[in-house]
């Protein structure tokens, strides 16, 4: 956390009335109750019940208690580990590129003599604008065949157009849409904290000669490390949750199922199958991946922040 | 700390008449602004196309027969105006949801970054938890607590839950630390000021700028939001803009052109967040986010 | 009227008014009861106006809360939240899984005088367990829509029967490399099942408490057989069915034909406006050398309406359902806006539907041949998990194309799937080669 305030200042302070936070902090609290943590606990409740049938047929439906047996039916489930893994598929495509980009246009936005840099920077920012729904919709346009304008260049110059639905296109045309959305906030993040640094730390190396490649590797990089791992842990975390451009594109064609990515069968199992309660199981699971992911990197960046220290 | 807003030229001091420098940082920029603009040049095009047209003609390259006025005319009459009528909804759940969540972000923000109380760690812990958790799993759930105490389908069912942004908090406790010195706190209590008062009166003005950014970015995750709209809307009067495109792409299949309508509608939907980013860029404090990591 | 009564008689006025107000309040209800009414037809607004016209004390309000594909959950949620809607719109194939959530109410009592004036294949198709849960609104008898123009062009003979219909596929792909004569939509289980009707499956049946399922069937593998072989030659495309790859393909005159059903023409209409009249349609192919059970045409999709089962004017609500389902005026308004083949019987001789589709303006006896196709239908089931095993469908057939394996083990593990969640929800199943 940054420290601004002298450390002079930093005296145990006695508020004038014990109530005085909590009347600040009280709306946040009350609505994060209601509107995230009593949701969340239903979910957890949920996920330990379910529909049983009493009587065959047209019978009675009853929610029960089941135990585990729905944790049991979503980690036996094949589908959410091929979904985990087409998500592994995506994430390290998505996430290694799409911080290279916004890295490397965050520092060529700060280096001199820069041409156009408003308008660059302006529409490189854009795409976040674009609802995620609407953005996959206009890439899926982008990629089908017969209405793609990329594959109908292609035929034109007698080049086989390429197959955006293959195999192992799919990974990277999913993940583009990904990168495309998030390239441009990551990079305005990046760059802001480029600003931050302040330019008497690389004006000596400039005047002694260095490139603007060298000074941006060796004295801007490093320090823009935390920043970037932050964005990287973002979008990681942005990646598990994926969900609304492989949805959007699986009506369109034969090459994802509806259970593509884990929170796609959370879907599925809540909304098509009518099984709320299989829905609510396997969000846990993606819920504790992401909980993992996140401490071990916060983990790996605080024993970094340690041995920086010392 | 914080550095001053997005400046557009270099230092004074490296201004060098080398225009080589410049030129590949340039020419790449320009590569990337390019595809990044790319599904929006498509869309415009593919808007000016007539029904008939759109599939049978080369999408990028824009149709010049009166198709663009043509669409935009008949998205204004579908069903009686409804396209406009979620445009309105879309700006009343991310303005007015975006408005009211500032303020609760701001107070919270300013109550854990000035205040030591029991409690404090755990709260600012909790909010930060609450962005790990999927939207999906949290979706029926909503809807059913909503429906117990009777706001399922009203406006408020969607913007009650959009109230708290723990992203907002977070940024609010970051800026409130950094901008407001502790000394003025103490003076206002010792002219004899209330806890309230205070941060009506001295807390609050310094921290504007940053609450600018939060109301923005919240503004824009209500407005691209689909997911809790979806769950809790059933009536298509009060459907923001993502529902309202997404109901036209499932359900649209009996409607005359309904693709065409698709793209333009898609078309119009982006352009009020542009516009916003154009006229309000400087207001765009993201060195927030960057700041909460530095050292 | 009171005005013009002269001023000198104001005893006689005042007695006028208070006749006119006591009979005014005798015959006009303080409110009109309000209904809501879950429907995504196009146009259904304009049809219902037409109720609300007619009866003031009892207004309905539509609401397209919800898609095709939505509106089991939503109804769901919907019932839970404790505002369902009072009257909704349900294909037959959700309306088993309603049945068994206790969403709608059982009609049987005030309906058994309609049997006998609607199409026996609906009324078969709205009871469930000897009760009625809905009253049908119409049916689909399936047809083959061809490009008669191109067909012409390029010497293809109209397949009358199944193995016919493969030969002229491989032939034009023969002759035109990059044209297709129709495509084998994967995200379309309801077009699958319908075929597979044709030969008389049916792959759900309730046979007292014991849910019979048939998916997997001989009958069933000659379909799937069939259309593997055509994908393998790559003679029939694998797009979507109103996606836009598609929809470019038919509005290019890359895909010649289209197997639906009778409310097709508005919507090619819609996709391909610049074709009208170039198109002929046909009654399906058929299966040449089957005696016994053998249709002209499956069951694929057609709609019912329904009435809550938490409505709080049931007697309102079911009173509009009839009307919706069978007053003519009410189905004329429907076959023009929405373009359905009533399952009304007296409503399949109005007028407007004496002349032909817009679409295809030569055939005036379009709906004569969909009268005959109808005929021809069996009587088939639904289950109470239809969406769960569509969704396994579309994802095993989907994997079976993209991956070039069998669409028969495609299928059995669709059985596969289905019978497992029904055993995992308690239902006693028995699997039925």
């Amino acid at each position: 956390m940054p420290q601004s305030s002298a450390t002079s200042s930093r005296k145990e302070f006695q508020p004038t009335s014990r109530l005085a936070p909590w009347l600040f902090v009280g709306p946040a609290v009350l609505l994060f109750t209601f509107a995230l943590a009593a949701p969340f606990l239903y979910a957890v409740v949920l996920s330990f019940r379910g529909i049983r049938i009493r009587g065959g047929g047209l019978g009675m439906r009853e929610e029960v208690a089941v135990g585990f047996k729905n944790y049991y039916y979503a980690a036996t489930n094949p589908e959410l580990w091929a979904g985990f893994g087409r998500m592994l598929h995506v994430g390290v495509i998505s996430v290694p590129v799409m911080l290279t980009f916004a890295l490397l246009f965050a520092l060529l936005l700060d280096s001199p003599h820069v041409r156009f840099r408003q308008v660059s920077r302006l529409a490189i920012f854009t795409p976040y604008a674009v609802p995620g729904v609407i953005a996959s919709l206009m890439w899926g346009f982008i990629y089908l065949p017969g209405v793609s304008p990329i594959r109908e260049a292609f035929s034109a110059s007698g080049l086989t157009p390429p197959d955006f639905f293959g195999e192992h296109a799919i990974f990277f045309s999913i993940a583009n849409i990904s990168i495309w959305g998030s390239v441009g906030f990551n990079m305005v993040i990046l760059y802001t904290a480029l600003r931050g640094i302040s330019s008497e730390l690389y004006d000596a190396a400039r005047v002694d000669g260095c490139r603007e490649w060298q000074i941006a590797l060796h004295v801007k990089l490093p320090l823009l490390l935390p920043a970037v791992i932050l964005t990287g842990l973002f979008s990681l975390v942005g990646t598990i949750q994926l969900f609304s451009e492989p949805k959007t594109l699986e009506p369109l064609g034969n090459a994802i199922s509806t259970t593509w990515v884990p929170v796609m069968l959370v879907y599925r199992d809540a909304f098509i199958s009518m099984n709320i309660y299989m829905g609510a199981a396997t969000s846990m699971f993606v819920a504790c991946l992401t909980v993992t992911v996140t401490l071990v990197v916060l983990k790996f960046m605080q024993r970094r922040e340690r041995r920086k220290l010392s | 700390m914080s550095s001053p807003a997005l400046r557009a030229s270099p230092p004074a001091a490296s201004r060098q008449p080398r225009r080589r420098g410049g030129f590949w940082p340039t020419v790449i920029l320009l590569i990337g602004a390019g595809y990044c603009l790319l599904p929006l040049l498509w869309v415009i095009s593919a808007a000016t196309k007539l029904p008939g047209e759109l599939f049978t003609t080369f999408s990028l390259r824009p149709s010049f027969n009166g198709g663009f006025w043509e669409n935009l005319k008949q998205l204004s009459q579908f069903r009686g105006g409804q396209y406009w009528r979620w445009t309105l909804n879309s700006l009343l759940y991310a303005g007015g949801g975006a408005a009211l969540s500032t303020m609760v972000s701001a107070a919270a923000g300013y109550g854990l970054a000035k205040y030591r109380f029991a409690g404090r760690d755990i709260i600012f812990t909790l909010l930060l938890g609450a962005v790990l958790v999927p939207g999906v799993l949290l979706a029926v759930p909503q809807y059913l607590l909503m429906a117990e105490i009777g706001l399922a389908g009203s406006y408020w069912s969607v913007l009650i839950p959009c109230l708290v942004s723990p992203l907002g908090i977070f940024l609010s406790r970051i800026y409130a630390t950094a901008v407001i010195p502790d000394e003025m706190l103490e003076a206002g209590r010792v002219d004899g000021a209330g806890e309230v008062r205070i941060f009506f009166s001295i807390a609050l003005l310094p921290m504007l700028p940053g609450l600018v950014t939060v109301f923005l970015l919240q503004f824009v995750g209500i407005w691209n939001n689909f997911l809790l709209p979806f769950i809790m809307l059933s009536d298509e009067n009060k459907f923001p803009l993502t529902v309202g495109l997404y109901t036209l792409i499932n359900q649209g299949v009996d409607q005359p052109g309904v693709y065409t309508l698709i793209i333009t509608g898609a078309m119009v939907a982006i352009i009020p967040l542009v516009l916003l980013f154009l006229v309000l860029q400087r207001f765009w404090r993201l060195d927030l986010i960057s700041g909460s990591v530095k050292g | 009227m009171l005005d013009r009564f002269p001023s000198s008689f104001p005893r006689v006025r005042r007695a006028f008014g208070v006749i006119n107000f006591v009979i005014l309040g005798l015959t006009l209800p303080a409110d009109p009861i309000r209904l809501t009414y879950w429907n995504w037809a196009p146009h259904i607004e304009e049809i219902v106006a037409i109720w609300n016209r007619q009866n003031p004390d009892v207004q309905v309000t539509v609401s397209r809360a919800a898609g095709p594909l939505e509106i089991v959950p939503k109804l769901l949620a919907a019932h839970r939240g404790g505002n369902p809607p009072d009257i909704t719109n349900v294909i037959y194939q959700d309306l088993p899984a309603l049945v068994v959530n206790g969403l709608v109410a059982d009609i049987t009592q005030t309906s058994a005088a309609l049997k006998a004036g609607t199409s026996p294949v609906a009324w078969h198709l709205v009871n469930l367990g000897g009760r009625t849960w809905a009253l049908p609104q119409g049916t689909s008898p399936m047809m083959f829509y061809y490009r008669e123009d191109l067909f012409q062009q390029f010497g293809l003979e109209v397949p009358r029967t199944w193995p016919e219909f493969a030969a002229v596929a491989k032939k034009l792909h023969r002759l035109q490399p990059n044209r297709r004569l129709v495509t084998f939509p994967t995200g379309e289980p309801g077009l699958f099942v319908a075929l597979t009707h044709q030969l008389g499956a049916n792959w759900w049946a309730l046979d007292g408490e014991v849910w019979k399922i048939s998916i997997a069937t001989p009958e069933a593998k000659r379909i799937a057989d069939f259309w593997q072989d055509l994908v393998r030659a790559d003679a029939v495309a694998t797009s979507q069915h109103w996606s836009p790859e598609w929809s470019g393909a038919i509005a290019d005159g890359r895909l010649l034909g289209l197997i639906s059903a009778v409310w097709a023409p508005p919507l090619l209409a819609n996709i391909t406006p610049d074709t009208r009249g170039k198109w002929n349609v046909v009654p399906l192919p058929r299966w040449p050398d089957e005696a016994g059970r053998h249709y002209a045409s499956g069951v694929m999709g057609g709609s019912a309406t329904a009435v809550s089962s938490k409505t709080k004017h049931p007697e309102e609500a079911i009173r509009f359902i009839k009307w919706i389902t069978s007053d003519p005026e009410a189905l004329e308004a429907y076959i023009r806006l929405v373009n359905i083949w009533p399952a009304n019987l007296e409503a399949r001789r109005l007028p407007a539907l004496a002349i032909a589709p817009a679409f295809i303006p030569e055939r005036k006896d379009f709906y004569t041949l969909a009268n005959a196709i109808d005929l021809e239908t069996p009587n088939i089931s639904w289950g109470p998990n239809v969406s769960m095993t569509f969704d396994a469908f579309r994802n095993a057939f989907a994997r079976a194309v993209r991956g070039r394996t069998s669409f028969y083990e495609a299928l059995e593990s669709v059985q596969r799937s289905t019978v497992r969640d029904l055993r995992i929800q308690g239902y006693e199943v028995e699997e039925v080669p």
